[in-house]
């Protein structure tokens, strides 16, 4: 573990030395042994509080949306296979640009699910990682500038935990049952706007909800406000959402939103055999067409 | 009213509970929910669940619902009819008992009830408070994020609660604060045992670990300092601390509807999101994330004690235990105090 | 206005709904214009909301049909490769295709929610797939799940 810390705070004092970038941002200790935050490191003296460990859950390119961060103009940013992907669709996007970001890719083989690590959970185990991890195709990000191998073992899969089974579950489901689950589920929701917040790729200064001439989504905390928030949080991510998994751990209620995130990203690769983040040069999903697109739902 | 002490088994306690929903009392109470917890509407009392330390959001909804309807109105074309909210506010044909909160929790409705009486007397807010009664039960282990002690209450506090709890053993020792609390339990006086000042188990000593008028001493000169901006780089504007918080009130006044019927409803809003504070020119005064956590700190540890006694905040570490990127509220107040020692 | 698109989407009763059709200017709503003036007839129960274009018809727009109280919405455009816009139709084709696994996910029942190509000159099929979602919607149990209904 000490040498992956060694070897990212090298990369990070080099680059900060040269003058590469002016901002280094990455992950240190927190609250706890079992916490990570990120960090901001900008003077080559304080590279050593730079670590990475199996706790580090946090996607660090939420950062890039912030203007307090893009006044820095060059950075390096520490990421794992997921959050990489995030880059890409926010490069794909034309929201950063490849030569402004130096990566600092790190091997990860899963992250140990919040919730648990604050119990005092140390195992890197199939049911001790989030279900992003378990069906993960990136543990190596995709670009990276740098890269640092992983100090993890792979985890063993006995093949009884499936990821994302309730997906399944649902879609079997009758309408009706579907209705009565997300009315429970989103009936808990507060309409913080945690889950954007913590969204690397809800980038708009201005959302939807925030719009009042004419107001698309109800203000009150009702059953309708809600459902339609929760809907068009999930319409404006589909093809787009690299399934981080941000949004349903920053949920202080938990609304299980990577179930809909990840029917999203199934259905989009089923009708248009299309992956988010996996390729910068890319276009978007809904940004170009195909005359051979599914038709078999219009009459 | 001069404090009472009783006594009652864990036993009665389940009896006592489940007499009063028997009663047609509404009574809240922490629960577990889907591994995660909540303050909620309990059917009997194993519903309950008293061994959370403290659930994930704070019963402020209680106090300041999430949504709540100021007035209605309905145009049929020829009469305009409004009804004015105030006539249903909860808790006015039920009462309402909050039952297992925390000290915390229960210091903090003292607190809003202050802001809302502030020059305009918030009518909604003290019918609901009015109908409320608090049963705390005082902490045996607080955690890491917990800092009530420095906040000058403690983890056995009675401030703010109607009647107090405590643990000894497998029985209950019990104090009454107010009218409110000996009016609560009239009805079941058979399940306590009244005892003597004495016999109630006395305050342990709480260790602090900083001062916090050192802090606010900190924040009385320190307008314009880089801290703010540095350390609040990583804070993504989430507004969980916010909505977490027992003491937090901010609200958002809004109307909804047409021409034939809708309503003005107030919603809980946030400091943390920058719309909070932003002008109609396009001109932002607190235009950094930097600057809306520096509000946040003000206003709970500098601008409400001017004009109040005490802080706005309990230090139940909500606002450190559910950020989702790990700022935590008793580090930053501690940093504060260190800076303002420097 | 408001006062207005309350009562169009507004359905007095189970043997009645109301439905809600978006569509666009210069297929669909020319197809339903001739079926108008062929003198065919058709369900009553449909309001036709015409928009430039099926690409410019935004899924919150059915949402707020359903919120405001309609049984039905309907979205029609021009068959594809005969949008007046070039591509429009195929934008929206995409787009919609993803909607409606989203709202069937979330419990909204898809046989409210209804998308066809009606050409200028298929007045004939307008008449038909307005009766027959017409029927379709009446076969329905009232307000069975739907997210939005109020």
């Amino acid at each position: 573990m000490a040498n992956i810390d060694e070897k990212l705070q090298k990369i990070a004092r080099d680059l900060l030395e040269s003058k590469e970038v002016s901002l280094i941002i990455g992950y240190t200790g927190g609250s706890h042994p079992q916490r990570m935050r990120p960090v901001f490191i900008t003077k080559p003296e304080d590279v050593g509080r730079l670590s990475f460990n199996r706790h580090s859950v946090q996607d660090l390119a939420v950062f890039l949306k912030k203007q307090e961060v893009k006044k820095f103009g060059r950075i390096g940013i520490v990421v794992k296979g997921c959050d990489e992907k995030a880059l890409n669709v926010l490069m794909q996007e034309y929201q950063v640009s490849r030569e402004n970001i130096k990566i600092i890719g790190v091997e990860c083989n899963g992250v140990i699910r919040q919730d648990l690590a604050d119990k005092g959970e140390t195992d890197l185990s199939e049911n001790t990682v989030y279900d992003k991890c378990l069906m993960c195709g990136e543990h190596t990000p995709i670009l990276h500038d740098y890269l640092i191998e992983c100090a993890d073992p792979q985890i063993s899969m006995s093949g009884d935990i499936k990821p994302f089974a309730k997906i399944e579950e649902l879609d079997s489901m009758s309408s009706e049952e579907k209705d009565v689950f997300w009315e429970k589920e989103f009936d808990k929701c507060i309409k913080c706007y945690a889950c954007r917040q913590a969204c690397p790729l809800c980038y708009c200064s201005r959302c939807i909800v925030e719009k009042n001439v004419p107001q698309w989504i109800d203000t009150n905390f009702g059953k309708i406000g809600n459902a339609q928030w929760n809907l068009i949080r999930a319409y404006h991510l589909a093809g787009r959402c690299i399934g981080c998994g941000e949004c349903e751990r920053a949920c202080p209620v938990n609304i299980p939103l990577m179930l809909i995130n990840g029917k999203m990203a199934r259905s989009i690769h089923d009708l248009f055999g299309y992956k988010s983040g996996l390729d910068v040069d890319a276009k978007p999903v809904f940004g170009v067409f195909s005359e051979s697109d599914f038709n078999d739902f219009i009459k | 009213m001069e404090e009472k002490y009783f006594e009652i088994s864990a036993e009665d306690l389940k009896k006592f509970v489940d007499s009063m929903i028997k009663d047609n009392f509404e009574i809240i109470a922490p629960m577990d929910r889907d591994g995660d917890t909540f303050y909620g509407k309990i059917g009997k009392f194993d519903d309950a669940n008293l061994d959370i330390l403290l659930p994930k959001m704070s019963y402020k909804e209680y106090l300041l619902p999430k949504t709540e309807t100021l007035f209605e109105y309905s145009f049929s074309g020829v009469d305009i009819d409004i009804k004015d909210g105030i006539e249903s506010v909860e808790g006015k044909n039920r009462k309402r008992v909050i039952f297992g909160g925390r000290p915390c929790d229960a210091a903090a409705g003292p607190i809003m009830e202050k802001v809302f009486n502030w020059g305009y007397k918030d009518d909604f807010f003290n019918e609901r408070f009015k109908n409320l009664t608090i049963v705390s039960i005082a902490c045996e282990k607080p955690d890491d994020y917990c800092f009530c002690a420095e906040m000058q209450l403690s983890p056995e506090s009675s401030h703010g609660s109607d009647l107090l709890l405590k643990k000894t053993g497998d029985k209950y020792s019990a104090v009454v604060v107010n009218d409110k609390g000996l009016e609560l339990i009239a009805s079941y006086l058979n399940l306590f045992k009244e005892i003597a000042k004495d016999e109630f188990p006395p305050d342990k000593d709480w260790k602090k670990i900083f001062e916090i008028e050192k802090a606010k001493s900190f924040l009385d000169k320190n307008f314009k300092h880089n801290y703010f901006q540095d350390r609040f780089l990583s804070c993504i504007g989430c507004g969980i601390c916010t909505y977490t918080c027992p003491t937090c009130h901010c609200f958002d006044i809004q109307d909804e509807g047409d021409m034939k019927k809708g309503k003005r409803i107030r919603n809980w809003d946030s400091c943390q999101f920058a719309i909070f504070t932003l002008h109609t020119s396009g001109h932002n005064p607190r235009n950094t994330q930097g600057d809306r956590y520096r509000q946040r700190l003000m206003h709970k540890f500098k601008i409400y004690s001017e004009k109040f006694d005490k802080y706005l905040c309990v230090g139940c570490g909500r606002c450190s235990r559910n950020c989702p990127q790990d700022i935590n509220i008793k580090e930053v107040v501690k940093d504060l105090t260190e800076l303002a020692s420097a | 206005m408001e006062d207005k698109k309350e009562e169009l989407a507004k359905t007095s009763g189970d043997n009645d709904p109301r439905i809600i059709a978006f569509v666009c200017n210069w297929c669909t709503y020319s197809g339903a214009d001739l079926a108008g003036t062929s003198r065919m007839k058709y369900a009553d129960n449909v309001r036709v909301i015409k928009l430039p274009c099926s690409g410019r018809i935004d899924p919150m727009f059915i949402v707020e049909a359903f919120k405001k109280g309609a049984k039905g919405v309907l979205i029609s455009g021009c068959h594809p490769g005969d949008c007046h816009y070039i591509s429009g139709n195929y934008h929206s084709r995409r787009k919609y295709a993803i909607f409606r696994n989203l709202l069937g996910f979330l419990g909204v029942d898809l046989n409210r929610v209804e998308f066809s190509w009606v050409s200028a000159s298929e007045g004939n099929k307008w008449v038909h797939i307005i009766n027959e979602f017409t029927d379709k919607i009446k076969s329905l149990k009232n307000g069975s799940n739907d997210i939005f209904k109020k």
